[in-house]
């Protein structure tokens, strides 16, 4: 029997469905002969994305390339506003992994992938390779589409044409996504294209975490973009669709098939750019452009960043205020007085947050405790904090519902310990 | 028996106990054997020497030597070992040497689990640590964890896996594994015979899909592998690697006398030929050597017989050895549990240790004096995988086989010959059976684009592509297929199972705590997990409450009862195409692909006492078809014209009845992954037939093996029902029993090898 005919009889078999993310099945247009009208059309269609062919060897990909004005506003942010922004870094003496001193305009390339799957590994294939820079006194967005998998050497090559000089990748998820993407294809095209510069690398998906986890539902751009940045997409098409789009346009070839997938990269690659500014904003000029919320969030980013002094300035300007995070404030701004070694100034805030409210938390106590008994050697306030602490512990554990040996006897023995102390010294 | 008796004098009272000696259908005696032994190769570096003389080895043995030389000079090998003979020696001088030489050189160590890839961690890491050698070396496996992943990746010399996570985890993501795959030198196959069936076939392909991958960074590794005794050491190796291969079969390791007993229990029913319980008789043999302080170990078929006679040695013991001189050892220990159980042994602490088939595999406990098995273990391999538990360097040991009742093993029991003088099992495996090709296809697809022309390994695969392209997951363009599709293929396929079409086994005794059993392919589940079916799994029995056919679910509820279900498959064989043809008189045999039909109608509720019928049920699912291979008898009409049809029907069935039991022997398959069936009138050629058919879609080779042993089988089978002791037929041999039913299915048998019929 031939294999064709035993494939026909297996086929039940075997498997050939896929884990398809949707329910909408798109069907595929039988591939058209290219007649000359189709040829000529499609020409045109090109030349309306402003795409160009760009050949290596023996092989093409398309490229696009849209030019913006500065002045183009692109949601909150006109598109300039990003040279403002940079200005303003190298006027601060902020140390952020965000950026820094020191970047001209051009060092940074933001960059977006579209690509055939979702998981990580070598057969997820990158067709789209988005990138968008600022060059003499406009925005470029360069697009490099994969038009023929043969192709891949040239889409690589035409992309590290956009890399050359730069100095900063900026991407959202980049690190854990589309760079190591890159690197996966890149490795098996090993002999044939030259090798990846490594560029610092920003991944605005962090810093977008650290300011707003708890503010949205999740992190995806597509709910950044309208909740931060005013940016709205209409007739977009969602990234899931992308795969399964560009499967059809490899059948028809048809520019039309893939347009949707370009215009939404494209928004992808510029929407990164009024991300960076608004980001920026939010970190050098706080007063201006940050909620409370995002100021408290600030502060703690600092603060994990190990700026200790700046976190706190952050948080006294929320001391100042009488907003519903003051005391969250104070708690922190403990810390860190407390991380300098500013006793005192560490007992004041801790002691004023107590004052408005009354804390639920053990720990603020147990640190008192612990600068009254070890820096003031005033062992009867460390005792009373001690109490304190306890008490509240005990009321949490109750209200949680689970209480643990272990963690009373920490605290037991800290009053014993200064229990023992108060009656040594009368 | 007031004072302990040594083994020697024991052997002498066992082998002339009137009572005992009854029982005792064969002796045989195996000579010993002295050490071959060879100095260490001048070139051998010496920390490596000093390493394994801090172990207490001075010298190699022969095989030991052989492989270090063949694999020196460039040459692919595989080692066939029994067990205990140093046989991890024959792959880690050579990969320990070269990278003395080329530290920056990799090996993979691959075995067919990850208990035993951890066990041989731990036994290389103690080695590398005595050579002081900066080799670095770590398992790769589901349980290793991700911070420790990417160092293994970058730096680890030898990185020990398993098949599974070859497939899945290492080849799809080959760019990770660069500078591994740039230098990897060898890969070693331990435990070789493991990969046999489905899963060796599917092993087959991981194996095309990691060289097409080395290929691509420019690597070319040797392979090493080691097997236990088979048929076709070199045939599977080669198949399976696709390579041209040194054999190395001259075992050096010493050897003891062996007494290698066959034990058949007294029939206790004489006219329905009924045997006492083999594992009652294998109880009371190996008490007889515990008592006697002989270190014994005893196997037993299922994990629950493992437990009630772990329990009863126990407990006859306890007094004058104490408890925990015997232990249990099933799949599922854990190493530092194997790791004590092993050093009681060593310091005589235990005696005694009651099996399943877990210890048939390369764990080293150790040797021991005696070996008690109950009921044949399948394979002439694995009983001597089995019977090699016993037997230490130069001492006297015995082994005893039990007999059961089934036809197989009183075959067994009845021809030594068989078991003796014939050469082990072949394992087969068909690396191009097509469904598994395809899936693998798929993968090495996703892993590197196919160029025109390429092959993938020895399977032509041009038109495979052509299918996947057509089916939307592969695109061709310029020459190239390329992977074009969301999913990442190897997810999808499992290399224990054929069809993807499983059904899970889900155990829902304890609420809240359900678990899967494991899976079963779809046909067989018909049979197996149809509402009310009792199902074994490792010896517990379970009832199907649920079969979910549609979500390919069965839910299962763990029971004790005394019956077992047997359902009925009205099973419809047609033949596609015929392949191959040979005839002698009227009888022609023909090997082909089929076109099975199988639904099941009804089951049976038997006991297990007297195979009484105490009710029955119906089973109400669609219709299955699979397409397989097979091989078939027929008969022309004319040589059974002067049987009437309803004797050539019952005669057709008893026979199928015993090539059952009997082809797995000859196949060294699992008598579930063989079916035989007998039709009266055959679709095409309307005569009597008997068919061999794989149970897996595409086969697996199985009734390849039938139609090439198709005469033997036939001679084989005729002797088995000839020298039954029963008079009409019982369960050991035609399964059923009447009057004139012996005769008929001698008749037929003899009909089979070309004779005309003589009606009794």
């Amino acid at each position: 029997m031939s294999i064709k005919d035993k494939l026909s009889f297996y086929k039940s078999h075997i498997h050939t469905k896929t884990d398809n993310f949707h329910d909408t099945t798109l069907t595929t247009p039988q591939t058209l002969p290219t007649t000359a009208s189709s040829s000529d059309a499609w020409h045109a269609a090109w030349d309306e994305l402003h795409a160009s062919p760009f050949q290596l060897d023996n092989e093409s990909i398309m490229v696009r390339q849209i030019r913006y004005p500065l002045s183009y506003r692109h949601g909150r942010y006109t598109l300039g506003e990003i040279l403002a922004v940079l200005a303003k870094w190298n006027e601060s003496n902020l140390n952020h992994p965000l950026l820094g001193h020191g970047r001209k305009e051009n060092d940074l390339l933001f960059f977006d992938t579209e690509t055939t799957g979702l998981q990580g590994g070598t057969g997820n294939t990158i067709f789209l390779l988005g990138t968008s820079f600022i060059e003499d006194d406009a925005v470029i967005v360069h697009q490099h589409l994969l038009t023929d998998p043969f192709s891949e050497a040239a889409l690589y090559h035409s992309f590290l044409g956009d890399m050359r000089d730069r100095t900063h990748l900026v991407t959202y998820n980049g690190k854990s996504f589309d760079w190591p993407q890159v690197k996966t294809r890149h490795t098996m095209l090993r002999d044939t294209v030259p090798l990846l510069p490594t560029l610092e690398h920003v991944d605005l998906l962090h810093a977008a975490r650290r300011l707003w986890r708890d503010d949205l539902e999740s992190c995806r751009l597509s709910l950044i973009e309208p909740e931060k940045l005013s940016v709205i997409r209409k007739n977009d098409v969602p990234g899931s669709m992308a795969p399964l789009l560009y499967f059809d346009f490899l059948h028809t070839k048809d520019p039309k098939t893939i347009t949707g997938v370009l215009l939404h990269n494209q928004i992808d690659v510029l929407s990164l750019i009024t991300l960076y500014t608004h980001i920026s904003n939010l970190i050098l000029d706080t007063k201006t452009y940050a909620s409370m919320e995002e100021r408290l969030r600030l502060a703690h980013w600092f603060d994990a960043l190990g700026q200790t002094e700046y976190a706190i300035s952050l948080y006294e300007q929320l001391i100042q205020t009488s907003g519903a995070l003051r005391t969250s404030a104070q708690v922190a701004a403990g810390f860190c007085y407390k991380k300098l070694k500013l006793w005192h100034e560490a007992i004041t805030v801790w002691e004023c947050a107590l004052h408005d409210e009354e804390l639920m938390h053990a720990d603020v106590y147990t640190e008192l405790s612990k600068v009254y008994e070890h820096q003031h050697k005033d062992y009867e306030k460390a005792l009373y904090y001690a109490f304190l602490a306890f008490d509240t512990f005990r009321r949490r554990s109750r209200l949680l519902r689970k209480e643990t040996k272990k963690g009373n006897q920490a605290y037991q023995k800290r009053i014993d310990r200064l229990t023992q102390k108060v009656i040594d010294i009368r | 028996m007031h004072t302990k008796q040594n083994l020697f004098s024991l052997i002498r009272t066992i082998q002339t106990d009137p009572v005992l000696r009854e029982n005792i259908a064969y002796t045989k005696t195996i000579a010993p054997c002295d050490a071959k032994t060879c100095p260490f190769p001048d070139a051998l570096d010496s920390r490596i020497v000093s390493a394994l003389q801090k172990r207490g080895i001075s010298s190699l043995y022969s095989h030991q030597a052989e492989a270090y030389h063949y694999v020196h000079d460039g040459k692919n090998i595989v080692a066939v070992t029994p067990t205990a003979s140093g046989k991890s020696l024959c792959y880690h001088l050579p990969v320990l040497q070269t990278l003395t030489i080329d530290p920056e050189s990799r090996a993979l160590y691959l075995f067919p689990t990850k208990a035993l890839a951890q066990d041989q961690k731990s036994e290389l890491i103690e080695i590398l640590s005595q050579t002081g050698l900066p080799i670095k070396s770590d398992t790769y496996d589901g349980d290793t964890p991700v911070s420790v992943r990417q160092l293994i990746r970058v730096a680890g010399n030898i990185v020990i896996t398993n098949p599974d996570m070859l497939h899945s985890a290492i080849l799809p993501h080959h760019t990770k594994w660069v500078s591994f795959f740039e230098h990897l030198r060898f890969i070693v196959i331990d435990e070789l015979h493991t990969y046999r069936g489905v899963f060796g076939s599917h092993v087959a392909n991981v194996l095309r899909r990691l060289q097409r991958i080395c290929a691509f960074y420019g690597s070319h590794p040797q392979f090493i592998c080691t097997s236990a005794t088979i048929r076709n050491p070199l045939e599977l190796a080669e198949t399976l690697t696709e390579q041209p291969m040194q054999l190395i079969d001259q075992n050096g390791a010493p050897r003891g006398t062996k007494h290698f007993l066959f034990y058949n229990p007294p029939v206790v029913n004489q006219q329905l030929n009924i045997r006492k319980s083999a594992t009652l008789e294998a109880r009371d043999i190996a008490a007889r050597f515990l008592q006697n302080g002989i270190q014994t170990i005893l196997f037993a078929r299922s994990r629950i017989r493992v437990e009630i006679l772990l329990t009863y040695l126990q407990e006859l013991i306890k007094d004058r050895l104490g408890p925990k001189t015997i232990r249990g050892y099933r799949g599922g220990y854990l190493p530092s549990e194997r790791r004590e159980i092993e050093r009681g042994l060593r310091l005589g602490d235990i005696v005694g240790v009651v099996s399943t088939n877990a210890l048939e595999l390369g764990v080293d406990i150790g040797q021991l004096q005696a070996c008690v098995i109950t009921g044949y273990p399948g394979s002439i391999a694995s009983t001597w995988q089995q019977a090699g538990r016993a037997g230490r360097r130069q001492e006297e040991s015995i082994v005893v086989m039990v007999g059961s009742s089934t036809p197989m093993d009183q075959y067994v029991m009845t021809h030594p010959e068989y078991f003796f003088e014939r050469n082990p099992e072949q394992a087969r495996i068909n690396p191009d059976n097509l469904i598994i090709l395809v899936d693998h296809i798929k993968c090495a697809a996703y892993e590197l684009p196919f160029k025109e022309n390429e092959t993938f390994g020895r399977a032509q695969v041009q038109e495979i592509l052509e299918f996947l392209t057509d089916e939307q997951i592969l695109h061709f363009t310029r020459g190239k297929w390329f992977w074009m599709n969301q999913s990442f293929p190897a997810n999808s396929i499992s290399l224990r199972s054929a069809s993807q079409e499983n059904v899970v086994i889900v155990d829902v005794s304890s609420q809240g705590s359900e678990r899967v059993l494991g899976e079963m392919d779809r046909f067989s589940s018909m049979t197996l997990l149809h509402e009310e079916a009792i199902y074994l799994h490792q010896g517990v029995q379970f009832q199907v409450e649920k079969l979910d056919y549609a979500e390919k679910k069965a839910y299962v509820r763990e029971v004790q009862v005394d019956y077992y279900t047997d359902a009925n498959l009205a099973v419809q064989l047609r033949v596609l195409v015929e392949d191959q043809h040979k005839s002698w008189g009227n009888v022609s045999v023909g090997f082909g692909e089929v076109a099975v039909h199988a639904m099941a109608t009804i089951f049976k509720k038997i006991t297990f006492e007297k195979q009484e019928n105490i009710g029955s049920g119906p089973i109400s699912l669609p219709e299955e078809e699979m397409h397989t291979t097979a091989s078939w008898i027929t008969f022309e009409e004319n040589i059974l014209a002067s049987l009437d049809k309803e004797d050539v029907e019952c005669g057709l069935v008893y026979v199928a009845h015993v090539f059952q039991h009997v082809a797995p022997l000859f196949v060294m398959c699992d008598p579930s992954d063989l079916h035989v069936i007998a039709q009266r009138k055959a679709v095409q050629t309307e005569n009597p037939t008997i068919f061999f058919y794989d149970r897996y879609p595409g086969g697996v080779g199985l009734s390849d093996q039938v139609y090439k042993d198709i005469q033997i089988m036939i001679e084989e089978a005729t002797s088995l029902v000839r020298s039954c002791p029963c008079d009409h037929g019982c369960p050991s041999c035609i399964g059923a029993s009447g009057t004139n039913a012996k005769g008929l299915a001698v008749s037929l048998l003899t009909a089979a090898q070309g004779a005309t019929i003589h009606v009794h």
